[in-house]
C-alpha cells in the first residue's frame, strides 16, 4: 500500500489540508516545531486504523465535538482507493471508500489494504517517532520482540526464548530473590510449627517408657510379696492342720487297739437271726396255703358239672355278625337316601330358576341341546377375544381420527384469527406474501437511496465549503501584492522618469524607461492572471464535481419520489402525512416483521393442509376398519349361533349368558348325580333284607317278621351273646382248676426248701441252736462297729489331709503336738500375713495409678496425625529444594544449549539489519546479535568487542534500532505486508555525518519501491534530501498570534 | 496347632507409626486413616497371628523407626506383644536399619514371649510345643554359618528323632550398626543350612548367606512409599508333616497404593477416557481390609492424540475429579486420585527433538555437582539470601546431589515435552 495524497478536512490543528506525496517513494516533510508533523502522523494512523479517542483531551472534549474527517488516497496492488474517515471526535470514525461496488464493505477493503495488520504493529514497526524507537532499547516491547524473534527463529527459538523466563519464574516461585518467603519459606514455617508440636509430644514417649518400667517394677514387687504371703499362709495352714488333725489321729489310734482285742468272725452271717425268723415264718405260711388250695379245687369241680349247654347257634354266628356289622352302615344309608331325595328336588328347582334367568326363550330342552364341550368354550372365548380386539382397534382409530380432525379445526381457527389480525382475507397467502416481500425490497431500496442522497448532499456541502475556503484563499499572497505594487510603482516612476528624460535628456532614454515600466506592469498582470487562473480551474473542477453530485442526487430523489408515490409507501407508516424516512430501519423492521408473520402463517397453512391430507388418509383407512369390524361382528354372531347362544353384539352380555348357561348346566348335572346315587342305594338295601330272610330260613326259624331285618338281627344277636357267655365261663373254670393243682404242688416244694435252708443257716453260723446263734452275733456286731469307727476316723484324717494336699501327716509331729504353742504360732503368722496383704494393696493402688496414666497416654493418637502432616510438609519442602536446585542446574545446561543455538541461529532480522547498521554508522558496527530470551541486543565493534545496546551512545543506539526497523519493514514486505513507513524526527540525535548516512540509507531503502515518509523539524536534514534530489514538502510555520484557537488545539498534537 | 504342621507368620518392614510418603494432597477426612495406616496393619498382623494360630511371629527388621521416637509405635508394639503372650505365641525379632539393636535395648523389658536377637552369632532358639521341637530359629547373616543337620548327626549333637524333624528357619540379621557394616564379597559369604531364610524385601543379594533352602523376602504390611503398589501384608510360612513349605499371603494394609496409566489412544473423547480409567479401577482385585486406595495416574499418548483430545493439565485434573466422584465412597472404600505431572509421560515433539538431545548431551558431559558446588550455585543465584546462613543451608544439607543431578536430567522432558 502506498499513500499518494493526504487530504485533511479537519484534524487537530489541520483544516482543509491537502498534500500530494512524491511518487518515488521517499517523501520528506519539513516543518518547524509545532508545525503539525506529529499530527500528520497521527492522522495517517487514524485514517488507516481509526481515530484514537485520546486525541480529544478531556478539557477539549466540547470543542472537539466537531467531526474529525479526512482522507488518504492510497494505491494498493495497482488499484487506487480514496479512504475517507469521519469521526465525531470521541470514536474511531466511519470509513468510506469511494469507488467500491455496492455491498462491498469498506472495512473489509481497508483490512485488505492494510494486509491484516493491526494498529499496534503499525505504530510499533511502521510509524514510529523517537519515543517508540527508544522504547525498543530493551526489547521489552513485546510486539516488536515477538516479530523480531518469531519471524525468524522458529519453534526452537521461541522455546529457548521462553524457557529462561519460565525457569526464572519457577525459581522465583520457590525461593524468591526479593526476600519474600516463597514456597520454601512457607513450608519452612509449617515445618517449624509441626516440629514444635512434635517436640511437645516427644516427652510423652519417655514418660510412657518410665511408666512401663514402673509398672514392671511394681509387678515384680507385687509378685515377691505374693510369694511371701503364700509362704506365710503355707506355715499357717501347717499349724492349723496340726491343730485340726490331732484329735482325729488320737481317736484312730484308740480304735485300733480295741479292734485287736475282738476275734475275727469272718464268715459269720450278720443277719443270721433275722434270716432264721423269716425262714420259719415262711415255712408255716406255705403249709397253710397248700391246705386252702385243696379246698378250692373241690369247689371248682362242682361248678363245671353245672355249666354244660346246647351250642346249635354257633354255626350261624359268622353270618349274624356280618349282617349286624352292616346294620349301622344301613342306618346311615337311610339318612343319606333321604338327603339325596331332598337335594334332587332342590336341584330341580334351581335348574328351573337358572333356565328362567338365562332368557325368556330358554327351556330345559334347549339347555340340554347346548354344545357344552371345552372345544365349544374355546371357540366362544376366541371369537369374543377377536371380536373385542377388532372393536377396540376400530374405536381407537375413530378416536385418533376425531383427535386429528379437532386439531386441524383448532389450527384453522387460529390461522384465520391471525390472518384477520394481519388484515388478510381469503385462503391464499401468496399474494400478501409477495406484496410484503416487494414492500420490504422497496423500503430497503428506499433506505439505500435515502442514505445515498444524504451522502451526496453531504459531499456537495463539503465541496461548497471547500470552494468557499478556496475563495477565501483566491487573493494573492501579500508579498506578491507588495511585489506587484513595487513593480507598478516602479513602472509609473520609470514612465514618469522616461517622459522626463525624453524631454530633458533624449527620447531614447525616455523610451527605455517606459519599456521598463510596461515590463514591470505586464509582469505584475501576468503573475496575477496566472495565479488566479489556477485557482479558478480548481474551483471550476470542484463546481463540476458538485454539479455531478447534485445531478446524481436529483436522480436519486426522483427515484425516491417514484418509489413513495408509485408503490404507496406512505401507507406503511402510522402517520402518512409525515415525511418518509427509511434510513433508521424502523420501517424496514416493520415490513420485515409483517413478512415474517406472513411466512409463519404460510407455514401454519401448509401444516393445516398437510393435516387435512393426513385426515383424508385416516378417513380412508377408517372405512376399511369399519368393514373389518362388520366382518368380525358377523363371525362373532355366527359363533354364538352355532354354539346355541343368543346372538348379541355386546361381548360382556354374551359372556354373562355364557356364565348363566354354564351355571344352569352345572345345576342340572348335580341333580342327575344325586338321583343316580339314590337309585343305587335303594337297590343295595333290598339286597340286604333278602340276606337276612335267607339266613332265617337256613336257621329254620319261620315265625319271624323279615320285613324288619334290624329287629330279627337283634334277637339273633342276643341269643348268640348268651351262648358265648356260658361257653366262656366253662373254659374259665377249667383253667382255674388246672392252675390250682399246679399251685398245690408248688407250695409243697416250697415247704421242703425252707426246711433245708434253716439247717444250712445254723451250720454256717457254726451254731448249734438259736441261743448259740444269738451270742455269736453280739461279738460280731461289736467288731463291725469298731471297724466302722476306725474307718470313719481314717476318713476324717484323709479329709483333713486332702484339705491341705501340700501337707503330710507325720506321726512324729503329732506325737510331739502341744496345743498352746501351736496356737501362739498361728497368731504370729496371721499377723505377718495381714501386714503383707496391706502392703500388697498399696502396691496394687500404685499399679492402678500407673496403668491409668499409661492408658491415658496410649489412647492419644494425635501424634500420628501431626507426624503424618509433618512428613508431608517435609517431603514438599525437600521436594521444593530439590526442584529449585535441579531447575537451577538444568538452567545452566539450558544456557549452554541457548548459547550454542544462538551462535548458529541468530534472528534473521538482526542479520538483515546489519547492512543498514553498517550504512547508518558508516561501517563502524558490522555484527549485531542477541542473547536468546534475554532480550538484549549486542553489537560488536571493529575490534570484536561486544557492547550491549545500553552501552552505546544515544545516537548510535537510535541508529541501531532504526536499522532493525528498516530490516523488519523489509521482512514484512517479503511476507506481503506492504505499508508505508513513517519516521517522525527520529534523527534528531544524529550528527552531521550520520545524518548524511541516514539520508543515503533511506534513499537506498526506497529503491525497491518501499514508501517512506520522513518528518523532520531540522532544516539541514531536509536540505540534505533536497541536495540528493528529493524535494521536501515544506509545511508552513504557523503564528501563534494569528489563530490562538488553532494554536491551542495543536498543542495537543 | 496340628500335630505335624508348623506355621510361622513372617512380617517385615512394619515401620510402626511411620507416615506414608509421597502421598500428595488428600482430603482432610482421610488423614487420620493415612496417619494410622501402619498401626492398623500391625493390629491386623496380631489379629492374623491369633486367628491363624501360628506357632511364632517373625519380624525381620524395620519394625519401627527409632529416629521418629514415636509413642504410638511403642504402645502398639507392646500391646501387640502382650496380646500374643496371652495366646502363648512367641515372637522373634531381628533389628533393622530403622530399628537398630540399641533401640530395642532401650525399651523397658519386653514381654517374655519376645526374643530379640542380639547379634548374628546368637544361639538358635528352639520353638517347642509340649516338649516337642517344632523349629529352630537362627539369626543369620552373610558371614555366619549354620552347619547342615547331617553334620550335627555325625557329630552326635542331634538328640535323636526329636530334633531330626524340626524345621530350621533363618532370620536375616539386617542391622548394619552391629556386626557387618561393609558389603560382603561373594567369596566371603558363608553357608547357612536353613530350610527357609526370612528377610525383608529390600535386602541386597550381598547381605544374604549361601543357603540350601528357600529365601522368603517379605514386603511391608503397609505400603509406605508410592512405589509399593498392590496389596500388602504378611505371609504364613507353613511346613507340613513332610516339611514341605507352602506360603499363604495375609493382606493387612488398610491403604493400598497403585500407579495406573491410561492410554489416550484408546479414547476418542474425554468420557471414553473416564470410562477407561473407571474400568481400570474396577479391574483392580479387591483385597479384604482395604479402606483407602491412593491411585497415581499417568496418561500415555502421542502429542497428536493429546492435541486431538485437547488434553491439558487442567483436563487431567477435571478427569480425576470426575473419577473421584464416581469411585470415592465416604462411608466405604475411599479413593484418592493423584496426577503424575503430564510432562513426565509426554514425548518430545519432533521439531524440538534436536534441542532435547543437545540438552541431554551437554548435561551428560558435565559431572554431577557436589554439595559445595550446589552451595556456590545458590550463592550466585540468590546472593542476598545465601550470604547468611539460614534454612537454605539445612535444605541443601538434606539434599542428595545425585538425586538433584538425576532430577535435572529428567527436567529435559519438562522443558521440551511439557512445552
Amino acid at each position: 500500500m502506498r499513500i499518494d495524497a493526504i487530504e485533511i478536512e479537519r484534524f487537530g490543528a489541520w483544516r482543509g489540508f491537502a498534500q500530494t506525496l512524491h511518487p518515488e517513494g521517499l517523501s520528506v516533510i519539513y516543518g518547524p516545531n509545532e508545525a503539525g508533523k506529529t499530527t500528520l502522523l497521527r492522522f495517517i494512523r487514524g485514517v488507516l486504523y481509526g481515530f484514537p479517542s485520546g486525541d480529544a483531551g478531556p478539557g477539549r472534549r466540547t470543542r472537539n465535538s466537531d467531526p474529525m474527517s479526512g482522507s488518504l488516497r492510497v494505491r494498493h496492488r495497482d488499484q487506487s482507493y480514496h479512504v475517507h474517515r469521519t469521526s465525531r471526535g470521541d470514536d474511531a470514525g466511519l470509513v468510506s471508500i469511494s469507488g467500491l461496488d455496492i455491498g462491498e464493505s469498506p472495512y473489509r477493503v481497508l483490512e485488505g489494504v492494510l494486509s491484516g495488520t493491526d494498529e499496534k504493529l503499525f505504530e510499533s514497526v511502521f510509524a514510529v517517532g523517537l519515543p517508540e524507537l527508544q522504547e525498543f532499547a530493551t526489547l521489552t516491547e513485546d510486539e516488536v520482540a515477538r516479530h523480531l524473534y518469531g519471524m525468524t527463529l522458529g519453534p526452537q527459538g521461541q522455546l529457548l526464548m521462553e524457557l529462561p523466563r519460565r525457569i526464572e519464574r519457577e525459581l522465583e516461585r520457590t525461593w524468591p530473590k526479593d526476600g519474600h518467603r516463597g514456597l520454601v519459606g512457607e513450608l519452612q514455617e509449617k515445618q517449624r510449627e509441626f516440629g514444635q508440636q512434635l517436640q511437645g509430644l516427644r516427652p510423652q514417649r519417655e514418660r510412657y517408657r518410665t511408666l512401663v518400667r514402673q509398672r514392671n517394677d511394681l509387678d515384680r514387687r507385687i509378685s515377691g510379696i505374693k510369694h511371701h504371703v503364700v509362704d506365710l499362709q503355707r506355715q499357717l495352714r501347717g499349724h492349723q492342720f496340726l491343730a485340726k488333725v490331732h484329735p482325729a489321729w488320737t481317736r484312730v489310734r484308740d480304735l485300733r487297739r480295741e479292734l485287736a482285742a475282738i476275734p475275727d468272725l469272718r464268715s459269720f452271717p450278720t443277719d443270721g437271726l433275722g434270716r432264721l425268723d423269716r425262714l420259719e415264718a415262711d415255712r408255716d405260711a406255705a403249709m397253710r396255703t397248700r391246705d386252702d388250695l385243696h379246698g378250692e379245687l373241690r369247689e371248682i369241680h362242682k361248678q363245671l358239672q353245672a355249666n354244660i349247654q346246647d351250642d346249635s347257634i354257633r354255626r350261624f354266628a359268622g353270618s349274624i355278625r356280618s349282617l349286624s356289622e352292616q346294620r349301622s352302615q344301613w342306618v346311615e344309608a337311610e339318612q343319606h337316601m333321604l338327603e339325596l331325595e331332598r337335594k334332587a328336588a332342590e336341584h330341580d328347582r334351581e335348574l328351573q330358576a337358572a333356565v328362567t334367568r338365562i332368557g325368556p326363550k330358554w327351556t330345559l330342552s334347549r339347555l340340554e341341546a347346548m354344545v357344552d364341550t371345552p372345544e365349544g368354550h374355546g371357540r366362544f372365548v376366541n371369537a369374543a377375544t377377536q371380536f373385542q380386539q377388532v372393536r377396540w382397534r376400530t374405536q381407537r382409530r375413530q378416536r385418533k381420527y376425531r383427535k386429528i380432525s379437532n386439531l386441524c379445526r383448532d389450527r384453522e381457527l387460529a390461522l384465520r384469527t391471525e390472518l384477520m389480525h394481519l388484515g388478510v382475507d381469503g385462503d391464499s397467502l401468496e399474494q400478501p406474501l409477495n406484496i410484503a416481500k416487494q414492500r420490504l425490497a422497496q423500503l430497503t431500496e428506499l433506505g439505500h437511496l435515502q442514505l445515498k442522497a444524504g451522502e451526496l448532499r453531504q459531499r456537495a456541502q463539503s465541496i461548497d465549503e471547500q470552494i468557499e475556503r478556496m475563495r477565501e484563499r483566491l487573493g494573492l499572497p501579500d508579498w506578491v501584492w507588495v511585489m506587484l505594487a513595487f513593480f507598478v510603482l516602479a513602472g509609473i516612476g520609470l514612465f514618469v522618469a522616461g517622459l522626463s528624460a525624453s524631454v530633458s535628456t533624449g527620447w531614447l532614454v525616455g523610451l527605455i524607461y517606459m519599456v521598463l515600466a510596461i515590463t514591470a506592469g505586464g509582469t505584475t498582470w501576468a503573475l496575477k492572471v496566472q495565479f488566479e487562473h489556477e485557482m479558478q480551474d480548481q474551483v471550476a473542477g470542484l463546481r463540476e464535481q458538485r454539479n455531478r453530485y447534485d445531478s446524481q442526487r436529483y436522480d436519486i430523489e426522483r427515484r425516491i419520489f417514484e418509489l413513495i408515490e408509485t408503490h404507496g409507501l406512505r401507507e406503511v407508516q402510522r402517520n402518512p402525512q409525515a415525511p418518509l424516512d427509511a434510513t433508521d430501519g424502523k420501517l424496514i423492521s416493520l415490513a420485515a416483521d409483517r413478512l415474517a408473520q406472513l411466512e409463519l402463517a404460510q407455514r401454519d397453512l401448509q401444516r393445516i393442509l398437510d393435516t387435512r391430507k393426513k385426515l383424508s388418509i385416516v378417513r380412508g383407512n377408517l372405512q376399511g376398519y369399519q368393514r373389518e369390524f362388520a366382518a368380525a361382528r358377523k363371525m362373532w354372531c355366527d359363533t354364538l349361533k352355532s354354539l346355541g347362544y343368543d346372538e348379541v353384539v355386546d361381548v360382556p352380555v354374551a359372556f354373562a349368558q355364557w356364565q348363566a348357561v354354564t351355571q344352569a348346566r352345572e345345576t342340572r348335572r348335580r341333580g342327575a348325580d344325586a338321583r343316580r346315587e339314590l337309585r343305587g342305594l335303594r337297590e343295595d338295601w333290598d339286597r340286604y333284607c333278602q340276606k337276612v330272610s335267607d339266613l332265617g330260613q337256613r336257621m329254620r326259624l319261620g315265625n319271624l317278621d323279615y320285613s324288619k331285618p334290624f329287629a330279627v338281627l337283634e334277637r339273633w344277636e342276643g341269643e348268640l351273646r348268651a351262648w358265648i357267655h356260658s361257653r366262656q365261663e366253662y373254659r374259665r373254670l377249667l383253667k382255674e382248676r388246672k392252675a390250682r393243682r399246679v399251685e398245690v404242688e408248688d407250695f409243697q416244694k416250697r415247704v421242703d426248701q425252707l426246711q433245708q435252708q434253716v439247717a444250712a443257716l445254723l451250720q454256717q453260723a457254726n451254731a448249734t441252736d438259736r441261743a448259740d446263734l444269738e451270742r455269736k452275733l453280739q461279738l460280731f456286731q461289736r467288731r463291725q462297729q469298731v471297724v466302722q469307727l476306725l474307718e470313719q476316723g481314717q476318713r476324717d484324717l484323709e479329709s483333713i489331709a486332702k484339705s491341705e494336699p501340700e501337707l503330710a501327716i507325720v506321726d512324729e509331729d503329732l506325737s510331739r503336738f502341744h496345743e498352746e504353742s501351736n496356737s501362739e504360732a498361728i497368731r504370729r503368722i496371721s499377723r505377718d500375713s495381714a501386714g503383707a496383704e496391706h502392703q500388697l494393696e498399696e502396691l496394687f493402688e500404685e499399679l492402678g495409678t500407673v496403668k491409668q496414666e499409661v492408658k491415658a497416654l496410649t489412647t492419644d493418637r494425635q501424634a500420628s496425625r501431626v507426624r503424618f502432616e509433618a512428613q508431608q510438609t517435609q517431603e514438599r519442602w525437600h521436594d521444593a529444594w530439590e526442584d529449585w536446585y535441579a531447575t537451577a542446574v538444568s538452567a545452566e545446561t539450558l544456557d549452554t544449549v541457548c548459547a550454542v543455538f544462538e551462535q548458529a541461529h541468530q534472528p534473521e532480522m538482526l542479520a538483515a539489519a546489519i547492512p543498514f547498521l553498517e550504512s547508518l554508522t558508516l561501517g563502524k558496527y558490522h555484527r549485531l546479535w542477541t542473547q536468546l530470551g534475554r532480550r538484549q541486543l549486542f553489537v560488536d565493534e571493529e575490534n570484536g568487542t561486544p557492547r550491549s545496546a545500553h552501552q552505546l551512545s544515544g545516537g548510535t543506539r537510535e541508529q541501531l534500532f532504526l536499522a532493525i526497523r528498516l530490516a523488519m519493514v523489509k521482512a514484512f514486505a517479503r511476507q506481503g505486508v506492504e505499508l508505508p513507513m513513517v519516521l517522525d524526527d527520529v534523527t534528531v540525535n544524529f550528527d552531521q555525518e550520520r545524518s548524511e548516512a541516514a539520508v543515503k540509507t533511506l534513499m537506498d531503502f526506497v529503491q525497491d519501491g518501499q514508501q517512506v515518509l520522513v518528518f523532520t523539524s531540522h532544516l539541514h536534514f531536509a536540505q540534505m534530501f533536497q541536495q540528493h534530489g528529493v524535494e521536501p514538502i515544506w509545511l508552513p510555520a504557523r503564528e501563534r498570534a494569528e489563530n490562538p484557537t488553532m494554536w491551542e488545539e495543536r498543542l495537543a498534537g | 496347632m496340628s500335630a505335624n504342621i508348623v506355621k510361622l507368620l513372617h512380617a517385615s518392614d512394619v515401620q510402626l507409626d511411620c507416615p506414608l510418603r509421597q502421598v500428595g494432597t488428600v482430603p482432610r477426612d482421610t488423614i487420620d486413616l493415612l496417619a494410622s495406616a501402619t498401626l492398623i496393619a500391625w493390629e491386623r498382623l496380631i489379629d492374623a497371628a491369633i486367628a491363624h494360630g501360628v506357632d511364632a511371629l517373625l519380624l525381620t527388621g524395620n519394625t519401627f523407626d527409632a529416629a521418629a521416637e514415636s509413642l504410638a509405635a511403642d504402645v502398639a508394639l507392646r500391646q501387640g506383644f502382650e496380646r500374643l503372650l496371652e495366646r502363648e505365641i512367641p515372637v522373634f525379632v531381628v533389628p533393622g536399619q530403622l530399628d537398630p539393636l540399641m533401640a530395642w535395648q532401650e525399651f523397658p523389658a519386653m514381654p517374655e514371649n519376645v526374643t530379640v536377637f542380639d547379634s548374628p552369632w546368637d544361639a538358635a532358639v528352639d520353638l517347642t510345643d509340649s516338649g516337642r521341637l517344632l523349629a529352630r530359629i537362627f539369626p543369620v547373616s552373610a558371614v555366619t554359618d549354620i552347619s547342615p543337620p547331617e553334620w550335627h548327626r555325625l557329630q552326635g549333637t542331634v538328640q535323636g528323632l526329636r530334633d531330626a524333624n524340626a524345621v530350621t528357619v533363618g532370620i536375616l540379621w539386617c542391622d548394619r550398626t552391629e556386626g557387618i557394616s561393609r558389603p560382603i564379597d561373594t567369596d566371603e559369604r558363608r553357608l547357612a543350612s536353613v530350610q527357609v531364610l526370612a528377610c525383608g524385601q529390600n535386602v541386597p543379594e550381598s547381605a544374604l548367606p549361601l543357603i540350601d533352602g528357600l529365601v522368603h523376602a517379605q514386603t511391608a504390611p503397609q505400603a509406605v512409599t508410592a512405589d509399593e503398589t498392590g496389596p500388602r501384608g504378611a505371609t504364613i510360612l507353613q511346613f507340613d508333616s513332610q516339611r514341605q513349605l507352602s506360603k499363604r499371603f495375609v493382606p493387612l494394609g488398610p491403604v493400598r497404593r497403585e500407579h495406573l496409566t491410561a492410554r489416550l489412544e484408546q479414547a476418542r473423547h474425554r468420557d471414553e477416557l473416564c470410562e477407561q480409567m473407571l474400568a481400570m479401577i474396577e479391574e483392580l482385585p479387591a483385597v479384604p481390609g482395604e479402606q483407602l486406595r491412593l491411585v497415581r495416574w499417568s496418561f500415555a499418548g502421542s502429542p497428536a492424540v493429546r492435541h486431538q483430545l485437547d488434553f491439558q493439565e487442567a483436563t487431567a485434573h477435571e478427569l480425576l475429579e470426575t473419577l473421584a466422584g464416581l469411585t470415592d465412597q465416604p462411608t466405604g472404600l475411599r479413593y484418592v486420585h493423584e496426577l503424575v505431572p503430564l510432562w513426565q509421560e509426554q514425548s518430545v515433539p519432533p521439531e524440538l527433538g534436536e534441542l532435547w538431545r543437545d540438552y541431554l548431551e551437554y548435561y551428560d558431559e558435565r559431572p554431577p555437582l557436589n554439595e559445595d558446588e550446589l552451595r556456590q550455585l545458590a550463592l550466585e543465584l540468590r546472593p542476598q539470601q545465601a550470604a547468611s546462613s539460614g534454612p537454605w543451608e539445612r535444605g541443601l544439607a538434606q539434599l542428595d546431589p545425585t538425586a538433584v543431578h538425576q532430577r535435572a536430567r529428567r527436567y529435559a522432558r519438562k522443558w521440551f515435552a511439557g512445552h
